[in-house]
C-alpha cells in the first residue's frame, strides 16, 4: 500500500497530462469510429429508404399498367423485396431500436404498403381477367366479322365496341356511352357470339372502372408519403447525432489540443530546465567543493570530480556506498550523533569532517548536509564540502609556531603559560609540586652585541640542545625570551629536586660551547620558584623564579638561587626599572643635562659632560647610578648611549654659539657600547651627519672597563683616537687595575673621581691619591679634570695642585639646554 | 385488322416468353436442411404420433397424397385438397387463401390445425427436448427448438424440393426437340386463349389470386380470401396454383372435383376464360400440360 502511494506521488504533472492526452487521443478515436459506423448505419438505412421508395415506383408503375401481360413474378419480387426492406428496418439492432417514432414511422410504412399491395393484388387478378376477356374478344370479334348471319351494322357495332374497348389499352380516352350504344346494338341479337361479345365487353367495363377505382385510391401515395416521413425522421436524427457527436469530437479536439498545448509549454519548460540543470550540473562538477548526493538511506548516487579527487575514491567505488567509509574515526560518536540528530529533524548540518583518504591521510572536510524534500517526503542528502586540511595544516603549524620558539624549536614563553595553567589545576589535585627554573645565559647579550647575531643564535641553539639533554622527558623546557629560558619539572622529589636540576645543568655549561667560529665559555645563572609554596598563580611563580635569577646573579652569576620572599623587595625593584627602561626612550622620559667643565683659573667653561637623567612616567626620577647599570645588562644601554650621543652633539653646536671658549663635549660611553661592532660606525655616522668634529668630542669611559677586556680596548681606544676623538677615563682611580696598563691606551684625559675630591683638603689619603694623580697624569701628557668640586677650598686645592680643568656645583650644577644657554649668555656678557 | 393484331401482340408481351424456367439449383443451408427433412417425415409432429408432413405431401407422387381431401390425426377428413409441396417455394404465398407469406410460416399450419396434426407447440417443442432433436437444433440454433426454428429448417427442407428439368423447361432453355409438335401447339393455343394471363413466371400460376368462377358463379364451400380479409370483394378469390407437375397431382381445384385434366382444362375455358374451347384444342393443351413434369430432386428420397 505505502509502496503504490510511493508510486503515484511519483507520477508527476508531465505523466498525468500525457495519460490524459492518450485517454482524450482514445477517446477522441473511439468518437470518431462512432460517428463513422452512425454515418454508415445513417447511409444503409437512408439507402434502405431509397431502395423502398423506388420499390414504391417500381409498385406504382405496374398500377399504371394498361392491361398489357405483366410477368406477376416481377411484381411479386418486388413485393417480397418491399416487405424483406420493411424487416430490415424493423431488425432489433437498429439504431433507432429505441425511437418510438421511428418504430411508428416503420409501422406506417409497412401499413401504407400492405394497403398498396392489396390493391396490386386486385389488379394483378383484374389485369389478368382483362387480358384473357381481350384476347378473346379478339376471337370472338374474328368470327363475329366472318359470320354470315350477321348484318353489316351489327359486325361494324361489334367492332366499334372493340376498338373503343381497345382504346382504353392503349391510354386513350374510353368513350364508355359509344360503347354501351354499340352494346345496345348487339343485345338484341339472337346470337350466341354477340351474346358472349357483349357480355366480356360489359365485364370489361366493370373491370375497367376498377381499374379506374384502385388507381383513384392510390393517387395519394400513402406510402411514399411514410417514407418520406421516414426519410426526414432519419435525416434529423442523423443531423442531430451527427451534430451531437461532432461537437463532443470538436471539444475532445479542443481539449487534446489544449493538452497537446500544455505539453509542449512543458516540455519548452523542462528543456530549459534541462538545460539550466545541465548548467548546475557542470557547476557542481567543476565547483571546488566536494559535493556527494545520497538517496534516503544515505547511499552515495552521485559525487562531483572534485569529491573524487579529494578523497582519492573513483566514482564507480563511491555510488552505492555510504558515506561512512570515508570515517576516520576522529570525530567522536557525539559529533555524528549530532549530525543525525540535526538531519533527522530535517534541518541543515554544518560542521567539520576528520574523514580518511583512500590512501588513509587525513581529510579535513568543513562541511554542510542538508536533506532535501520533494513535496514533504525527504529523498535525498546533500552534502557540500570544503576540503581545508591545508588551511587546518597551516593553522597547526601557525599554532606551533605560535607555541614555539622559531629559533630553537623549543616551547615559548606562551606555550610555558598554556601548559602551566594546564598543570598547576592538576598538580593541585594530586597535592604535588612543580618546579619553575628560570634560566638566564650570563653575559649573553655582551656576546650578541660583540659577535653578532649569527654567534648568539648558535649558542642559543647550542645551549638549549644541551639545557634538554639534562633533562627527562617530562620535564618542560621553554625558551622565554632572548637568553631566557624556563624549566618546569613536575613532582620534583628527593632523587631528582630543582636544586639537583639546577646544579646538573650549571654543569654541563662547565665545558665551553663550540660555535663554528668560536669557542665560548658561558654560564648561567637560575632563578627556582615552587608551586605551591611560593605562589598559586603561575605568573606570580615566573616572576618569582626570575627574580631568584636576578639574585643569583648578584651573588656573582653561574649559580642558582631558590626564591625567597625576604630578598625579593630589591630585586623587584630592579625588575620594575627594567620593564620600565624598556619604554623609557619611546616615552621619550630620558633627558639630557650638562655640566660645564671649566678653566679653574680663569673660570671660562672649555667644556661640558653630557649625562643622561630620567623621568619615568612609572618610577619618577631615578638616578643614573640606579638605572645605568641596568641599561648596561639589559643591553638597553645601546640605544640609550646613541640618543645620548646624537642628541648632545645637536646641543652641543648650539652652545658653542653662546660660549667662545667651548672647545669640547664630553660624552659617556658605556663597556658595552663600546664593545660592540657597529659603535664607530655608528658614532661616526652621528659626527657627520650633526656636523661637529671628532677633535670636539670627549669619549668617557669608566676605567673598570677598559680593564676587563685590555685587548680589545686597546684596539678600539686607538681607532677611536685615529679618528680624532678625545679619550677620556672616567672615574680615575676607583678600580683595582694597575696604573701600569694605563700607557697602553691612547689617553688624553683623565677625570679625578669626585670620591676622591669630596674630602679634600681635608683627608690626607685623598691629598696623596690626588696629587699622585695629577702627577701622573703631567708625565703622561693627560689633562687632568677634577670632579666634584663643590667648595672654594677645593678648587683652590686643585690650581695649586696643578689640575687645570674642574667641574662641580661650585662652579655650576649639570643644567639642562635652556638653563645652560642662559648661563653661557651671562659668562661672557 | 392488322390493328388488332398489333395490339394482341402487346398482351402476350414482347419480352420473350411468359414462362421461365425452374432454376437447376438452390441455395440451401445443408445443416438445416437436414434437420428440416428429418421433421418432415417424422410423425413426432402430430399430436398422436401418426402424421408427419410426408404423409399427405407424398414426395414420390406428386408432393401430395392424391386425395380429394387429406386425412388428419385420429382419421379426420380435411375439407381442402393438398397441394404440392414441390416447387412450393416459389408461390408468392401460401395456402390456397394466402394466408402466410412465406414457407416458415406455413408449416405452422398444419401443425396446429386440430384436424391434420392437431398439436401444440408448446407440447411440440416440450416433447422434441425430451429427444435428440434437442441437441440437434441447438447445433444450428442458441435457442434451441423453437416455433420459429422448427419452421426455418422445414422451410430450407421444403427449398430443396424443386422440379428443374421439365422437358418444357429443356424447351424455353433452347432443345426444341424436348417437347412434341402437339405440346408446342398446345403452349400457343395456353396463350392465345388467355390461360397465359393467370398460369405464367417460373411456376406456371402461383403468383396472383384470381377469383373462382369469372364469368360465371361457380360453387364452392370454400370461400378463399374472404376467410383471411372478410371483405366482400374477396370471395372466392383463391391463390392461382401452379401448373407444375399438374398430371402428378390430381385431383384439382381446391376441392380436388376433377380427377382429369382434360376435364379441369374445359372447366377453366368456361369459368375462368368464359369462351368455347374444342376437344381438339383441349387435347393440346392437356398434352403441353404434361412436358411440365419436372424432375423428383434426390433431397425427395428418404
Amino acid at each position: 500500500m505505502k509502496r503504490v502511494k510511493k508510486y503515484i506521488t511519483k507520477i508527476d504533472g508531465v505523466s498525468a497530462l500525457l495519460w490524459i492526452f492518450i485517454l482524450f487521443t482514445v477517446v477522441l478515436f473511439v468518437y470518431l469510429s462512432k460517428i463513422n459506423s452512425y454515418i454508415e448505419n445513417y447511409a444503409m438505412y437512408n439507402n434502405k429508404v431509397y431502395q423502398l421508395e423506388s420499390i414504391n415506383k417500381d409498385m406504382n408503375n405496374f398500377l399504371l399498367q394498361q392491361a398489357s401481360f405483366v410477368d406477376y413474378d416481377k411484381i411479386n419480387k418486388k413485393v417480397t423485396e418491399f416487405y424483406a426492406g420493411i424487416e430490415f428496418l424493423n431488425l432489433e439492432n437498429s439504431p433507432y431500436v429505441f425511437s418510438v417514432k421511428y418504430h411508428e414511422l416503420v409501422k406506417n410504412v409497412d401499413e401504407a404498403n400492405r394497403e398498396k399491395v392489396a390493391s396490386i393484388e386486385y389488379f394483378k387478378s383484374e389485369s389478368s381477367q382483362f387480358l384473357y376477356s381481350m384476347h378473346y374478344l379478339y376471337d370472338l370479334n374474328d368470327v363475329i366479322s366472318k359470320s354470315e348471319e350477321l348484318d353489316k351494322k351489327s359486325i361494324n357495332a361489334a367492332n366499334s365496341s372493340l376498338l373503343g374497348l381497345m382504346k382504353y389499352c392503349v391510354n386513350a380516352s374510353i368513350e364508355t356511352t359509344d360503347i354501351v350504344n354499340n352494346l345496345n346494338t348487339l343485345n338484341s341479337l339472337d346470337n350466341d357470339y354477340t351474346k358472349m361479345f357483349v357480355g366480356h365487353i360489359k365485364i370489361d367495363l366493370k373491370r375497367i372502372k376498377k381499374f379506374n377505382e384502385i388507381r383513384t385510391s392510390q393517387v395519394e401515395d400513402k406510402t411514399l408519403i411514410a417514407l418520406d416521413r421516414l426519410h426526414i425522421f432519419i435525416d434529423k436524427d442523423y443531423q442531430k447525432n451527427i451534430f451531437i457527436e461532432k461537437t463532443i469530437v470538436a471539444v475532445l479536439f479542443v481539449v487534446a489540443f489544449i493538452i497537446l498545448f500544455i505539453l509542449i509549454l512543458m516540455n519548452r519548460r523542462s528543456i530549459s530546465m534541462r538545460d539550466e540543470l545541465l548548467g548546475f550540473k557542470t557547476a557542481i562538477e567543476n565547483s571546488y567543493n566536494s559535493i556527494v548526493i545520497t538517496d534516503v538511506d544515505s547511499n552515495i548516487i552521485y559525487v562531483n570530480e572534485i569529491a573524487q579527487r579529494e578523497t582519492g575514491y573513483s566514482r564507480e567505488e563511491l555510488i552505492g556506498q555510504n558515506p561512512r567509509v570515508l570515517k576516520s574515526g576522529l570525530n567522536d560518536e557525539s559529533f555524528y550523533q549530532e549530525l543525525h540528530d540535526a538531519l533527522a529533524a530535517g534541518k541543515k548540518w554544518e560542521g567539520e569532517f576528520i574523514n580518511k583518504k583512500k590512501d588513509g591521510s587525513l581529510l579535513y572536510e568543513k562541511s554542510s548536509i542538508m536533506p532535501i524534500f520533494k513535496h514533504g517526503e525527504l529523498v535525498n542528502y546533500i552534502a557540500i564540502k570544503l576540503n581545508i586540511t591545508d588551511y587546518i595544516v597551516e593553522k597547526d603549524k601557525v599554532k606551533y609556531m605560535a607555541y614555539h620558539d622559531a629559533l630553537t624549536s623549543l616551547p615559548n614563553r606562551l606555550s610555558i603559560e598554556e601548559y602551566l595553567k594546564n598543570r598547576l589545576p592538576v598538580a593541585t589535585r594530586s597535592d604535588s609540586k612543580i618546579a619553575i627554573l628560570f634560566i638566564d645565559l650570563d653575559r649573553f647579550k655582551t656576546i650578541n652585541d660583540t659577535l653578532g647575531h649569527d654567534v648568539g643564535d648558535e649558542l642559543l641553539i647550542e645551549a638549549s640542545k644541551r639545557m634538554r639533554s639534562g633533562l627527562r622527558d617530562s620535564d618542560m623546557l621553554a625558551r622565554v625570551g632572548g637568553d631566557e629560558f624556563v624549566i618546569v619539572i613536575e613532582s620534583p622529589n628527593d632523587s631528582y629536586s630543582a636544586a639537583h636540576v639546577c646544579e646538573k645543568i650549571i654543569q654541563l655549561f662547565s665545558e665551553p660551547i663550540q660555535t663554528k667560529s668560536h669557542l665560548l665559555n658561558i654560564t648561567l645563572s637560575i632563578g627556582v620558584s615552587i608551586f605551591p609554596d611560593d605562589d598559586m598563580d603561575y605568573i606570580q611563580l615566573f616572576k618569582y623564579a626570575d627574580i631568584a635569577m636576578y639574585e643569583a646573579k648578584d651573588a656573582g652569576k653561574n649559580t642558582y638561587r631558590y626564591y625567597q620572599k625576604a630578598l625579593s623587595v630589591e630585586a623587584h625593584k630592579r625588575l620594575d626599572m627594567e620593564q620600565a627602561l624598556k619604554i623609557a626612550l619611546d616615552n621619550s622620559e630620558l633627558y639630557m643635562m650638562y655640566q660645564p667643565k671649566y678653566n679653574i683659573m680663569n673660570h671660562n667653561v672649555v667644556g661640558l659632560e653630557a649625562l643622561v637623567r630620567w623621568e619615568s612616567d612609572k618610577l619618577g626620577f631615578v638616578g643614573p647610578d640606579m638605572f645605568i647599570p641596568i641599561a648596561e645588562d639589559t643591553g638597553f644601554i645601546i640605544e640609550i648611549g646613541l640618543f645620548v650621543f646624537e642628541q648632545s652633539c645637536k646641543d652641543y653646536l648650539i652652545f658653542k654659539k653662546s660660549s667662545k671658549t667651548l672647545k669640547s663635549i664630553s660624552i659617556n660611553i658605556s663597556a658595552v657600547q663600546l664593545y660592540q661592532d657597529s659603535f664607530i660606525k655608528n658614532i661616526t655616522a652621528i659626527t657627520d651627519r650633526v656636523g661637529v668634529s671628532p677633535s670636539e668630542i670627549v669619549l668617557e669611559i669608566t676605567e673598570t672597563h677598559i680593564m676587563k677586556n685590555i685587548n680589545q680596548s686597546q684596539s678600539i681606544l686607538k681607532s677611536l683616537k685615529e679618528l680624532g676623538f678625545i679619550i677620556s677615563i672616567d672615574d680615575f682611580g676607583t678600580g683595582h687595575s694597575s696604573l701600569s696598563y694605563l700607557k697602553l691606551f691612547p689617553i688624553d684625559e683623565l677625570k679625578i673621581d669626585k670620591s676622591f675630591v669630596d674630602d679634600l683638603p681635608h683627608d690626607k689619603n685623598d691629598v696623596a691619591i690626588s696629587k699622585a694623580i695629577i702627577t701622573l697624569s703631567q708625565s703622561m701628557g693627560y689633562v687632568n679634570v677634577a670632579e666634584g668640586i663643590e667648595n672654594r677650598e677645593q678648587e683652590l686645592f686643585m690650581r695649586d695642585s696643578g689640575c687645570l680643568l674642574g667641574q662641580g656645583y661650585y662652579f655650576s650644577k649639570p643644567k639642562v639646554k635652556d638653563e645652560l644657554i642662559d648661563f653661557l649668555k651671562k659668562q661672557y656678557s | 385488322m392488322r390493328f388488332f393484331a398489333f395490339l394482341l401482340l402487346l398482351f402476350v408481351g414482347l419480352n420473350g416468353e411468359p414462362i421461365t424456367p425452374i432454376p437447376q439449383t438452390i441455395e440451401v443451408d445443408e445443416q438445416k436442411v437436414k434437420l428440416g427433412k428429418k421433421l418432415f417425415f417424422d410423425t413426432i409432429l402430430s399430436a398422436d404420433n401418426t402424421i408427419s408432413c410426408a404423409t399427405c405431401h407424398d414426395l414420390l407422387s406428386g408432393g401430395d397424397d392424391g386425395l380429394k381431401f387429406s386425412f388428419g390425426i385420429r382419421g379426420q377428413e380435411g375439407d381442402i385438397n393438398s397441394p404440392t409441396v414441390y416447387n412450393a417455394v416459389y408461390n408468392f404465398r401460401q395456402f390456397w387463401n394466402g394466408r402466410v407469406e412465406n414457407l416458415s410460416h406455413q408449416t405452422w399450419g398444419p401443425i396446429e390445425n386440430p384436424v391434420e396434426m392437431g398439436n401444440t407447440f408448446r407440447e411440440l417443442i416440450t416433447t422434441l427436448n425430451q429427444t435428440s432433436y434437442k441437441k440437434e437444433f441447438l447445433n444450428i440454433y442458441s435457442d434451441g427448438v423453437t416455433k420459429n426454428n422448427i419452421g426455418d429448417v422445414i422451410a430450407e427442407y421444403e427449398k430443396t424440393l424443386i422440379t428443374p428439368n421439365a422437358p418444357f423447361d429443356n424447351y424455353l432453355r433452347g432443345d426444341k426437340s424436348a417437347i412434341s409438335q402437339k405440346q408446342k401447339d398446345g403452349y400457343e393455343l395456353f396463350k392465345t386463349k388467355g390461360c397465359i394471363a393467370c398460369h405464367h413466371g417460373v411456376n406456371v400460376g402461383g403468383n396472383l389470386y384470381n377469383k373462382f368462377g369469372v364469368m360465371q358463379e361457380v360453387k364452392s364451400k370454400r370461400l378463399g380470401r374472404y376467410e383471411v380479409t372478410k371483405k366482400e370483394a374477396d370471395k372466392y378469390y383463391f391463390k392461382v396454383p401452379s401448373l407444375r407437375n399438374i398430371a402428378l397431382t390430381a385431383p384439382y381445384l381446391h376441392d380436388g372435383r376433377y380427377d382429369k385434366l382434360e376435364d379441369v382444362v374445359k372447366f377453366m375455358a368456361r369459368y375462368q376464360l368464359g369462351r368455347t374451347v374444342s376437344q381438339d384444342e383441349v387435347d393440346k393443351m392437356v398434352s403441353f400440360l404434361h412436358s411440365l413434369t419436372g424432375e423428383i430432386p434426390s433431397s425427395a428420397h428418404r
